[in-house]
């Protein structure tokens, strides 16, 4: 059951240049510590593969632009905190999460 | 924003020697200042805080891709270069792979908008894999600028 569950988190970005290559550098590195899927979609658009920088970049995300976080897979729940962490802390490094098994 | 808005057409380098990071920064740039994009008071510093931004984390962002850039003052638009790499450049990437394709980004400090502009419109093309392989074969400058025309038409 929970491995089907989708979650869902609003995040915005702080960063003041928006979501330049650092920050998605540091969202895509974080994305690809958990199996789970993780996508990101501005404006209810197509959502786009946060694992991939390229995708992250299209985004465009200005300075206060909500994003919405959408995380599924078998560490899911765990992926989905660590990544609105990464969004709420101004994209400061983050404590790393156990690596995938 | 289209990439023909913003990449200075003489300055492609489409055949790009250089072996190293710094070696290819320090072409790209001169080919903006040959190109007259820049000038040539400016390379030197442009050079500086680019290779500075690199040591914050390497811009080589994976698939044979980087993208080299910084804010200067000198400039009053975003402007732009290309390089080709046939051999591949290390860049210290996040994949660990060389890179075959550089843009080279100088942006004005108050303009973040159209940083990100740019930056979607490469990504975007980027993600064209008919667009990279079309980028890695060209051989000249014009054939490399009527690439950049197709796919701001995105006739790719």
């Amino acid at each position: 059951m929970s491995e089907s569950q989708v979650y869902r988190r609003r995040v915005i970005v702080k960063a003041e240049q928006g979501l330049h290559i650092r920050p998605c550098t540091a969202v895509a590195q974080l994305a690809m510590k958990f199996q789970s899927r993780v996508r990101l979609s501005k404006d209810s658009l197509t959502p786009v593969d946060a694992k991939s920088i390229l995708d992250l970049m299209t985004l465009a995300a200005g300075p206060n632009v909500e994003l919405d976080l959408e995380v599924d897979g078998p560490d899911a729940a765990e992926a989905v905190e660590h990544l609105a962490a990464l969004f709420e802390s101004d994209f400061a490094p983050q404590a790393s999460p156990a690596p995938v098994p | 924003m289209k990439l023909c808005d913003f990449v200075v057409a003489d300055a492609i380098l489409p055949e790009l020697a250089a072996n190293a990071k710094e070696s290819a920064i320090r072409s790209m740039v001169a080919s903006l200042k040959d190109a007259g994009g820049i000038q040539a008071a400016d390379e030197e510093g442009i050079v500086a805080t680019i290779l500075k931004r690199e040591e914050l984390g390497s811009t080589g962002i994976g698939n044979g891709v980087a993208v080299p850039h910084t804010k200067h003052a000198s400039v009053t638009k975003l402007i732009a270069t290309v390089a080709l790499a046939g051999d591949g450049v290390d860049f210290a990437s996040l994949d660990g792979e060389p890179v075959h394709i550089l843009f080279l980004l100088v942006s004005p400090p108050d303009k973040p908008g159209d940083h990100l502009r740019a930056l979607e419109s490469i990504s975007r093309h980027l993600r064209n894999q008919n667009f990279c392989k079309f980028l890695r074969q060209s051989k000249t400058k014009e054939a490399v600028l009527e690439l950049l025309r197709e796919a701001d038409n995105n006739e790719i």
